[in-house]
């Protein structure tokens, strides 16, 4: 063991935690926070550099709970995922400096990383059930710290605890058959593990991990829960939860094919809910559901070039899509608004932010020179050779939606005039947000120009040979430009398009019902069983001791006396019975 | 393993048996009377701790007395099972006497010394439940601890309280005499009342419906204190007692001490083999698994918070007896864990509502809003624990349960593992909007209120909304959070009151990070291996 696997990777993140809670709480306001954030950002550097360069293998095997487990396991794959994690850290951290964050809702932030962190290094299933339910529990806290959110996060809550039991429950009958915990022998092939036992185990936890991961059907959580909390709180949980389901996927079910099918059905429905939303964070939200389902396409193909294009989308996403959310937190901050109706013109009133916006755009939409357009080839080539000829097609026109609603969101909010009555307020955010824009930037922008770059940290499998050929190249012209006219066409009946229901308008009021109606036949029931019980005893009383017991049901009358007596002429009858017998 | 006569079991009997004269006779002088309870549990811990290190050791330490009846004698061994059971209500003891101490005095009860002297009569005989060597002795134990309890049932005196003292002794009575049935079944089938770790040899070849008929009894009087539905009526109507009666005797010696004999049952009197053989398990699976949800569903209505946490007992004492019923040997192994875990974890909880009634004076959910202002370091504690008892990781709940599904999915009883989980959920729907109301003020509607409300607490008078939410004065009420003063965790309660609960809840993270911390996980693990084999 070198000093390099001497602990685990989320040891100093929470650590940092520590530290930003107690500085925020014993110096003064401002310097206090202000260490506490630089020691947490300075941090979380020093992980994604130890990430980078800590060897492959399994570390820090233990027993835990009795049973042998990996808490430190490195393989391309957990690298790669920990290393974006870890470089998203830092850019959040700063963020949430700059947008007036507490230092609790920072140190609780930090535990959440530190969560998905120890998710993602898990060597085996418990450890990383473990920290799956420990990440419901911190996102939980975290949405604490916005008391406008509480009610969404007790939602959240409760879906990720039915999607951690439903996780439980396939790796335990795992378990059962398999008689281990670990991932077995992929760690060291660099491959994913084995997955779960084939059939149930593996069922009910792609459940659980597509409750994290938003298949859809389970993905009200995403938009339910991220437009509320503190634009700071979003960044951060926009960034891991799902990513590190997608992630999990691999582990689960390294060989599943399924899956693909659900995540093209998650890129259509996705992005076109995304395309009807007003809402900024809510529009970036649905954008979630269907980035992830592209990643969901490519780790569906069971190839070894589109699981590693799966997570290439997932470490690009992390990156621009974080980004966007920094955005859409300051255009937030600055107007008090949420609605892209009710803002405009911040292209000359942020400059800053509207160049930030430029270049998370054009990564998300796949622009030649920015990282979206690397991955997405990634996966689109992956599909073509995988020979999945509608996946291939809905991937495509995921991306002219993707286009569509980017360039609604630029132009209402930077492009055009801006609407009555809205006042920018100055000074809102302060300048770390602009070190936060900084630090998810230059990736953004080195991967796409510079893709040998990108594949050298990538699970093996994908080529860089063809990122760049003349059929990639028209693909993104031609998406853009349909994207861009198809905009231009439809932004006046799409302005009259108001709240769009999801499955939560479904969900919300039926979970409410079912809870009501399971309550009062419970009720029922429970008083039925506990007056027969009553009626029973007074009966039994009644027989043996005082016939006026039964006038009196409610079984005030007898006394101490007659239990006692009945319980001795019941015990001497015993006695007798094995006195004779 | 070899059998060493000792007086270690018998001592653990009567260092607290002694206490109670001792305490009636200093019955004048409070704090030398509290000394005595003190000194007396302390001293407990140090003789079943002395039992633990050779039973530990492989050591089955016996104390015998002459023949009782017929030929029966009354015997007291310690083996890991009981040992398990007996280490921790001593532990626990000496928690609740401290904050007993605090919880009396800051309240001002009447009839201290009948209560400090009956407490003292309960743990001796709960050490007689612990230390029993055969079903005899046991059923003694079991109905003393009755009787010794009943006055801190009535302890506040009033109607409620009497009554639901009748209701107590009513049902555990009743439970009583089915076991003695049983006990009596068990003797005629098999000349023999003496645990055997695997089942008492003749009863594999006795004549099976007498053997079904002596399970059942042995099981349905069991499941009375272990409060398995429709057996339960007596705890929540309990919960009039103070809350460290509560807390020790309703969620860890009473109700544990009929977790402990069905345990007894299936692993000492019968045996794992005998029991599927007859296929009696089952049924007490079913009931079992129905009252861990059904409870749990149940406590979702009620608007006090003891009587929330009474009916949340009810659910995770099945949890245990549905972990005996599957009667294999991870299940039983979580059971073993879980009667620790569960201990910790509610014990945490009772006495954080305890200190919540006597801080504030609020009993009922609805009024929690902001308290965690007021009792930062206890609602913490109860938030962690309550966390656990929804089976959050890194508290000692976790554990348990983990080893509970997976012992039900490796017996293959796949639907049995699932109650786990789908209790595990109704938990979270519990203490959820509890902690965030009491944390941030602004939560869901709570358990217990308004549509949600059962006829239970009809007494408790609230408006009620169509969606089940709170009615726009009220929220406006509550949203302010100025309800309660803040205060420092330092200055929230007096100590005997904040360190008990901070210490359990503790020891519950403990032994949710690191489980075999303390002897339970290796008695545990002595007592699979005494009736599974290596």
């Amino acid at each position: 063991m070198t000093l390099l696997t001497a602990m685990p990777p989320w040891l100093p993140v929470f650590a940092a935690a520590a530290v930003v809670a107690l500085v925020g709480r014993h110096t003064g306001r401002g310097g206090g926070r202000r260490a506490g954030h630089v020691f947490a950002a300075v941090t979380a550097a020093g992980v994604a550099g130890w990430l980078y360069v800590v060897p492959a293998g399994a570390h820090l095997g233990t027993r835990l709970f009795g049973f042998e487990v990996v808490l430190f396991a490195v393989d391309p794959f957990s690298r790669v995922v920990g290393l974006v994690l870890a470089v998203a850290a830092v850019a959040n951290v700063a963020y949430a400096h700059g947008t007036g964050a507490s230092t609790r809702a920072t140190a609780t932030a930090l535990c959440y990383v530190g969560a998905s962190l120890g998710a993602v290094f898990a060597g085996d299933w418990l450890t990383l059930v473990v920290w799956w339910e420990l990440m419901a529990v911190t996102a939980t806290a975290l949405v604490w710290q916005s008391p406008e959110a509480v009610r969404a996060g007790y939602r959240y809550a409760v879906y990720h605890q039915l999607g951690g039991a439903t996780l439980v429950a396939g790796v335990l009958l795992h378990y059962a058959r398999v008689g281990t915990f670990l991932f077995g022998d992929g760690l060291a092939t660099g491959l994913p593990g084995a997955g779960l036992a084939a059939g149930l185990p593996t069922t009910l936890a792609l459940l659980g991990v597509g409750m994290n991961v938003g298949f859809l059907g389970l993905h009200v959580w995403v938009v339910d829960a991220y437009p509320r909390p503190h634009v700071a709180t979003t960044v951060f949980l926009s960034g891991f939860t799902t990513k590190v389901g997608v992630y999990t996927l691999v582990r689960v079910d390294p060989d599943g094919r399924l899956v693909a099918t659900m995540g093209a059905a998650m890129v259509l429905v996705g992005v076109t809910m995304a395309v009807l939303q007003t809402d900024v964070r809510r529009l970036l939200s649905y954008h979630i559901v269907s980035q992830v389902g592209y990643m969901v396409v490519g780790i569906g193909l069971a190839t070894a070039g589109g699981r590693a294009a799966g997570i290439a989308h997932l470490v690009n996403n992390v990156l621009y899509k974080t980004f966007l959310f920094m955005v859409a937190g300051v255009v937030i901050l600055a107007t008090g608004r949420e609605s892209l109706k009710k803002v405009g013109g911040l292209g000359r009133e942020l400059p800053v932010t509207a160049v930030a916006f430029v270049v998370a755009a054009l990564s998300i939409t796949g622009i030649p020179g920015f990282a979206g357009f690397v991955s997405k080839g990634f996966v689109t080539s992956a599909t073509d050779a995988a020979g999945g000829d509608a996946l291939y097609w809905a991937l495509q026109v995921g991306a002219v939606g993707t286009v569509v609603s980017f360039v609604k969101f630029g132009y209402y909010a930077f492009l055009r005039d801006a609407p009555d009555g809205q006042s920018v307020a100055d000074g809102t955010v302060g300048p770390a947000v602009a070190v936060a824009f900084a630090v998810l930037a230059v990736p953004c922008v080195v991967f796409g120009l510079a893709p040998g770059v990108f594949a050298a940290i990538l699970p093996p499998g994908v080529s860089t040979a063809g990122v760049f050929s003349v059929s990639k190249l028209t693909d993104a012209v031609v998406i853009t430009a349909v994207g861009t006219v198809a905009f231009a066409a439809i932004r006046r009946p799409l302005a009259r398009v108001t709240a769009v229901p999801d499955l939560e308008a479904l969900y919300h009021p039926a979970g409410r019902r079912l809870l009501d109606a399971t309550n009062r036949t419970s009720a029922r029931v429970g008083e039925t069983l506990d007056r027969t019980g009553h009626r029973l005893l007074v009966a039994a009383y009644a027989t043996a001791v005082d016939p006026d017991a039964f006038d009196d049901l409610a079984l005030t009358r007898p006394t101490i006396g007659s239990a006692v007596l009945l319980l001795v002429v019941v015990a001497a009858l015993g006695l007798v019975v094995v006195l004779t017998g | 393993m070899s059998t060493v006569a000792s007086s270690l079991p018998a001592a653990a009997v009567a260092v607290p048996g002694l206490a109670v004269p001792a305490i009636y006779a200093l019955r004048h002088r409070p704090t030398a009377r509290e000394g005595v309870t003190l000194a007396a549990s302390v001293g407990l811990v140090g003789v079943v701790t002395a039992a633990t290190g050779p039973v530990l050791g492989g050591d089955r330490l016996v104390a015998s007395t002459a023949p009782y009846l017929l030929d029966v004698s009354l015997v007291l061994a310690a083996d890991p099972f009981g040992t398990l059971f007996a280490l921790l209500a001593a532990v626990l003891w000496v928690v609740t006497s401290v904050y007993s101490t605090g919880y009396v005095r800051a309240l001002g009860e009447d009839g201290q010394t009948r209560y400090f002297a009956a407490f003292a009569a309960s743990i001796a005989a709960t050490m007689g439940v612990a230390f029993a060597a055969n079903l005899l002795t046991l059923f003694v134990c079991y109905e003393l601890l009755t009787v010794a309890t009943y006055p801190l049932v009535v302890h506040a005196g009033t109607d409620e309280a009497r009554a639901a003292g009748r209701t107590y002794l009513g049902y555990t009575l009743a439970g009583g005499v089915l076991v003695l049935g049983g006990v009596v079944l068990v003797y005629w089938s098999t000349g023999t009342t003496t645990f055997a770790a695997g089942g008492v040899e003749g009863l594999a070849t006795a004549d099976p419906v007498l053997a079904r008929g002596a399970f059942g009894l042995l099981a349905g009087g069991f499941a009375v204190k272990t409060a398995v539905i429709p057996l339960h009526g007596w705890l929540p109507r309990a919960m009039v007692a103070p809350a460290p009666v509560s807390g020790l005797l309703h969620a860890v010696a009473v109700v544990k001490s009929g977790a402990f004999g069905l345990g007894r049952t299936t692993m000492y009197v019968f045996g794992p083999e005998t029991v599927a053989d007859l296929g009696v398990g089952t049924a007490l699976a079913v009931a079992a698994a129905v009252t861990a949800v059904l409870a749990a569903v149940i406590a979702l209505r009620q608007a006090k918070i003891k009587r929330a946490l009474a009916y949340s007992t009810v659910s995770q004492l099945s949890y245990i007896a549905l972990g005996f019923a599957i009667d294999a040997r991870v299940a039983v192994f979580g059971a073993l864990l879980h009667v620790v875990a569960h201990a910790f974890m509610k014990i945490t909880l009772f006495l954080a509502a305890g200190t919540v009634y006597v801080e504030t004076g609020v009993e009922y959910l609805d009024d929690l809003g902001g308290i965690a202002a007021r009792l930062p370091g206890t609602m913490t504690a109860f938030a962690v624990t309550a966390a656990g008892l929804a089976g959050m990781p890194l508290v000692a709940g976790f554990v348990s349960k983990w080893h509970l599904v997976l012992g039900a999915f490796e017996a293959g009883v796949v639907p049995l593992g699932a109650v786990y989980l789908v209790a595990g959920t109704l938990k979270l729907l519990l203490f959820w909007p509890v902690l965030s109301t009491a944390f941030v003020d602004a939560g869901p509607p709570l358990p217990g209120h308004g549509s949600l409300a059962g006829s239970h607490d009809a007494e408790h008078d609230r408006t009620a909304t169509a969606d089940g939410g709170r009615p726009a004065t009220d929220s406006e009420d509550h949203a302010t959070g100025t309800d309660f003063e803040r205060r420092s965790p330092l200055a929230e309660a007096r100590p005997t009151l904040l360190w008990p609960v901070v210490f359990t809840a503790t020891v519950a993270v403990a032994l949710g990070v690191v489980p075999d911390l303390l002897p339970f996980w290796e008695l545990a693990e002595l007592t699979v291996v005494e009736v599974f084999g290596p």
